[in-house]
């Protein structure tokens, strides 16, 4: 196992590199200046200049580059230009945040779409079937940031159950994390009902059913046992893609998440916090998925990590 | 500026606060206020009803409040100092030596009791003795000079206000003198936008995360985009704010803002869109305040840009426009038809002749041009710097299509939008904008004159005038420029001035008191909780 | 979100696996069951018909104005009758121009989205998935850790980059959104192809001396059509969703060819006052998104053979 993680992890730097050149060319390439998003729409052009130069923005691209380079392997990513402190402290506080919306969303997700899926397989081409069908497809089919504003409206304004937006009880997580699980709920339960059908045809299940044992306790120790490798690939993948933030259900909810931090620190040019933020949440989702096919390995013993 | 009265009340009010605290005996209190001119009777009924009153008035329960905008720093002088979020903050963590008060306009001494121009580039401002940061340093003049030359040094969007001021001295620990490279009469207004802060500890790594204030509110406990709290302090030399507890909370979706406000899971919100007032307005739970602002919205020509270097063309876009119809369909209860190139909040408005609906004329203005058949240009705007912005554009463009006009809406996020507007890479550009300082300074040189370059406008005689009204100390004389100024922006239609905006503070009926301010920068010092 | 919440379910499954061969011997009831299951799919598509009809003729029926707006007229509920005694018959937006042509206008730009993005994704996905199949080494392993660059890079960031570039129009978000969709294609293109690879009749073309271009040209690249097609019915759905998204974040297709995402991005501000104008074009968008998911659910059952006998 030695040499196959110490293979992954030199992808893993790859990857980590080309992430971060990808950013740092393609912001700088981008309209829009940091020195004039700080000092507004009144600077004059001496200003934007002579704070280009105190950014050391003014420097050539590749020997910013190559300092940036330089810094990154240090982990020092300096200070962000906007919040004017340092980027590794903001960006610790929001993936916290973002994690535990994305957590709760994931269990939620997985919690009904097992139920849900095993059902269908079960009453396979009927009326039952047809029915998770749509309704799993349902909650993949609604942009989440009108389905957020329904559920506040609904359970906020309405009913009054729920606060409408804010961080702070375990009541605020509830809105995001159901806006955020039901396109997952979509996708898992169709993974879980489609994995199974597949297991069960496949000779071993054949087998020991021909050999009388009981159907159920088949599909407990044989089916679901197999279907999950589908099912933790696609949970693992998505669980990466919400820990690196979700911006639209963070900005509905008021949460302070990583999303929301990245976008607007796009959106404010602020080069040093952009990266960063790359940086972790691309570290964040290569782990997830390292620790995935590990998993295999004890979900289904004839794979072997090569 | 304090009256001998004020003064004596402000001593009177100390005297009970430290009778209640226990700090002086009924003796020496009784004593010390006959002292200072009261009767017997009056000074032992002021012992008794005295401590009751100021014990109702002690700072209690917990307000939450919601800013339109997300609060990104605390720093009252680096790059978001003229956002409004941070300027709210500052405003109750900080202070300014003096403040424009929001019902009449007028400067008001703050930390500083007076201020005065010696010689023509000199300002001497007189400090307020005895107040203190809230870690118990005494406040001098080393934290002016010293917050200034960081407002100096951060070339951040409020250095250009202070650009002249050449050397900051400080004679004694109460005394601060502002020496300015030329003739500065806008010395004082800007003053009302300077947060001082503590000389000691500015520059430290982090201050801002947790800063040391001088305002009736200190600072708690910040979680960015989630939550700030500050909390009173009872015995501020201005008098104990109302409520204990101000927690300003982020909530930038405007339908969960507004449903937080009816569900009275927050107590205080502003800058909604039109279209949520009429709703909140019916409900018996909630109250609006309407005040006239300090922000207006203009759409620039860029008058160094074909065909908008022909000023009729600029008129006929003007008279295109049927304002009167939008404001009343678009921005009731938001915005007014604007009567000069800034609102009429602003020292130094002065009301123009307005251009009329007149589509013919319009046409006939273009064709004098050599345009009879119209043309075809755009007009650059971010999306959410004013209400219903959206709106407005698609209305204008409407209107514009019907002398012929093709206008191609380009919608850009805010960077790119800014790299385009300052590098004059646009025909038009509709945006809003704010009179920070309440004074036409701000806007009107900042913006007009042609060293500035803004809108590719360039007038020598605007200048000449602009100038000299930065450097006039009299009010009446700066008030005349001004009116000359404005005439000729609005003639020469550098830009067409629309509108200007009202600001709406909406908030839960328990909230009383509540001043409203034009400055789109509330105060909640004077807000008390109605049980 | 713009990250892709289905992109690897077709994968999983073990699509790229199975290419459509024929299926065994077709009892009567199974025969009937086939009907069954073609009459499902064809019953899922009708929904997507009617609304491409509507893409193509509704605008030329029901004129859309971007331009023209009337402000006297705004914010009327579904059914009103109008100043100029017309009728709204899906009520008017915030500036008074009428929901109807609107969603129809919407449908066009929605589904040209859905569409083209799809196509484009699928193509690049197609020949870096199939050259780094075919060829494997050092080609694979460029090709496929950019790909995984871009899985773990948010795509949201792309797309803003892009956009902000680029500028807003309809092609350019089709851009962005196909730069930031192709890495599912060719994830399965790439599957499908080494599977392909190691088939008789593949091997057999290429020991008779079959040269590259023609493996590629009649055994590789059709053996990879069937499931990309399948991955495709899955996208066009999240495509949408996602322009959607862009929409809310102010890089959606320019304001004056709303798609039905602007469109309810837009009205979101509205939904407690004018619900219609953030719904409306919302239910199509869902609807379409829906249809097009189920019949790809549908069409993938038609077409693995091992759900056929079941």
């Amino acid at each position: 196992m030695t040499p196959y993680l110490l293979r992954r992890f030199a992808y893993a730097i790859f990857v980590l590199w080309g992430a971060l050149t990808i950013i740092f060319v393609t912001i700088r390439i981008v309209p829009g200046d940091p020195a004039s998003m700080m000092l507004g729409a009144g600077a004059t052009e001496e200003d934007v200049a002579a704070l280009r130069h105190r950014l050391g923005l003014d420097e050539p691209l590749p020997v910013q580059y190559v300092q940036f380079l330089g810094d990154a392997i240090r982990l020092d990513f300096g200070n962000s230009l906007w919040l004017n402190r340092p980027v590794l402290s903001s960006i610790g506080e929001r993936i916290t945040a973002t994690a535990r919306l994305a957590v709760t969303a994931m269990a939620i997700a997985l919690l009904v779409s097992f139920p849900l899926g095993i059902l269908a397989a079960l009453k396979k081409r009927t009326f039952i079937d047809g029915l998770v069908s749509v309704v799993s497809l349902l909650g993949q089919s609604v942009p989440s940031f009108w389905l957020g504003i329904m559920l506040i409206l609904v359970f906020a304004r309405q009913l009054r159950l729920l606060p409408s937006a804010g961080s702070d009880t375990w009541k605020h997580l509830v809105l995001p994390s159901v806006t955020l699980a039901l396109p997952l709920i979509g996708v898992l339960t169709r993974l879980v009902r489609s994995g199974l059908l597949e297991v069960m045809y496949e000779d071993y299940i054949r087998t020991a059913r021909a050999k009388g044992l009981d159907p159920r306790s088949v599909l407990v120790r044989h089916a679901l046992r197999n279907m999950l490798i589908p099912v933790v690939t696609v949970a693992g993948l998505q669980l990466g893609n919400l820990l690196g933030g979700t911006v639209i259900v963070e900005t509905v909810f008021g949460w302070p998440g990583i999303g929301r931090l990245l976008v607007d620190a796009i959106f404010n040019r602020d080069y040093p916090l952009v990266q960063a933020a790359i940086l972790c949440i691309t570290a964040t989702f290569i782990t997830i998925n390292l620790i995935v096919d590990i998993s295999y390995v004890y979900l289904d013993p004839r794979i072997r990590l090569q | 500026m304090e009256s001998p009265a004020q003064e004596s009340g402000r001593r009177i009010y100390e005297l009970v606060r430290r009778r209640r605290e226990g700090t002086i005996s009924r003796r020496a209190f009784v004593q010390a206020v006959t002292a200072l001119g009261l009767s017997m009777p009056l000074a032992a009924m002021l012992e008794r009803r005295g401590l009751a009153a100021l014990q109702e008035s002690a700072p209690s329960g917990e307000i939450t409040i919601v800013l339109p905008r997300s609060l990104v720093a605390l720093d009252p002088h680096g790059a978001q100092s003229v956002e409004e979020a941070t300027a709210v903050i500052s405003s109750h963590v900080f202070d300014t030596l003096v403040v424009r008060d929001a019902a009449t306009g007028e400067l008001q001494p703050r930390l500083a009791t007076s201020w005065q121009a010696i010689d023509e580039t000199t300002w001497e401002f007189k400090l307020r003795e005895g107040v203190t940061w809230h870690d118990g340093t005494p406040f001098t003049s080393a934290d002016v000079k010293a917050s200034l030359e960081r407002v100096q040094s951060l070339e951040g969007p409020l250095a250009p206000l202070w650009a002249l001021v050449t050397e900051v001295q400080t004679p004694d620990d109460l005394t601060v003198i502002f020496k300015t490279s030329e003739p500065q009469g806008t010395i004082p207004v800007s003053a009302a936008l300077f947060f001082v802060t503590p000389a000691a500890h500015s520059n430290d790594e982090g201050f801002f995360d947790n800063p040391i204030g001088i305002g009736p509110y200190k600072f708690v406990s910040w979680v960015r985009d989630s939550e700030l709290r500050l909390e009173a302090i009872p015995d501020h030399w201005a008098g104990a704010p109302g409520v204990q507890t101000l927690v300003f909370r982020d909530i930038p979706e405007v339908s969960a803002r507004v449903t937080a406000l009816e569900t009275g899971e927050i107590d205080f919100t502003f800058g909604l869109p039109a279209d949520q007032l009429p709703a909140l307005a019916e409900n018996s739970e909630l109250r609006i305040d309407s005040t006239p602002s300090y922000a207006y919205y203009f759409n620039w020509f860029n008058c160094s840009r074909e065909p908008f270097t022909d000023a009729r063309v600029r008129r006929a876009m003007a008279h295109a426009l049927d304002l009167d119809t939008i404001v009343n369909d678009l921005l009731q209860g938001v915005g007014v038809r604007a009567q000069a190139p800034i609102p009429s909040t602003i020292f130094g408005f002065a009301p123009q002749t307005p251009y009329e609906y007149d589509p013919e004329k319009a046409k006939a203005l273009l064709a004098e041009a050599g345009l009879e058949n119209g043309f075809e240009t755009h007009v650059i705007w971010n999306p959410g710097s004013g209400p219903q912005d959206r709106e407005l554009v698609q209305a204008m463009i409407s209107y514009w299509a019907e002398i012929g006009v093709t206008v191609e809406s380009r919608e850009m996020e805010r960077a790119a939008w800014l790299d385009a507007l300052l590098a004059l890479d646009w025909d038009m550009d509709f945006q809003t904008n704010t009179v920070r300082t309440g004074d036409a300074d701000f806007t009107l040189r900042r913006l007009y004159v042609s060293s500035a370059n803004r809108t590719g406008y360039a007038n020598p005689e605007l200048d000449t005038i602009l100038v000299e009204a930065a450097a006039a100390a009299d009010p009446a004389r700066r008030q005349e420029l001004y009116a000359q100024a404005c005439k000729i922006i609005w003639d020469d239609a550098v830009g067409i001035f629309p509108f200007e905006l009202l600001e709406n503070y909406v908030y839960r009926t328990r909230l009383t008191d509540f001043v409203p301010t034009p400055s789109a920068v509330p105060v909640f010092t004077s807000v008390k909780i109605a049980e | 979100m713009m990250t892709s919440t289905a992109s690897n379910t077709a994968e999983s499954a073990g699509l790229e696996t199975s290419p459509p061969t024929q299926g065994a011997l077709a009892t009567g009831a199974r025969k009937r069951r086939g009907h069954n299951r073609e009459l499902r799919l064809f019953l899922w598509s009708l929904p997507i018909i009617v609304f491409v009809l509507a893409a193509i003729v509704g605008p030329m029926v029901v004129e859309y104005d971007p331009v023209k707006v009337r402000t006297g007229d705004r914010l009327k509920p579904p059914g009103a009758i109008l100043r100029d005694g017309s009728r709204a018959w899906l009520g008017t937006d915030q500036v008074g121009r009428d929901m109807l042509a609107q969603v129809l206008q919407g449908a066009r730009i929605s589904l040209l989205v859905g569409a083209a993005t799809v196509l484009f994704a699928g193509l690049i996905g197609l020949v870096m998935g199939t050259l780094a199949g075919f060829y494997g080494g050092f080609l694979d392993a460029l090709l496929m850790r950019l790909a995984d660059i871009q899985l773990a890079f948010p795509s949201i960031l792309l797309a803003i980059m892009i956009a902000a570039v680029l500028g807003p129009s309809v092609a350019n978000v089709i851009i962005t959104l196909s730069l930031t969709r192709w890495v599912t294609f060719g994830r399965v293109a790439r599957a499908a192809t080494l599977s392909a690879k190691e088939r008789d009749y593949v091997i057999a073309a290429r020991s008779m001396g079959a040269g590259t271009p023609r493996l590629l040209r009649w055994h590789i690249v059709p053996s990879t059509i069937a499931p990309l097609i399948v991955i495709a019915t899955v996208e066009v759905g999240l495509v949408i969703i996602a322009e959607a998204s862009l929409s809310f974040l102010g890089l959606g297709t320019p304001p004056d060819q709303p798609s039905w995402g602007q469109t309810v991005a837009h009205g979101r501000d509205y939904l407690n006052r004018a619900w219609w104008i953030a719904t409306m074009p919302g239910l199509a968008l869902s609807i379409v998104v829906l249809s097009v998911g189920a019949f790809g659910d549908r069409l993938r059952d038609y077409l693995d053979p091992r759900m056929r006998g079941a």
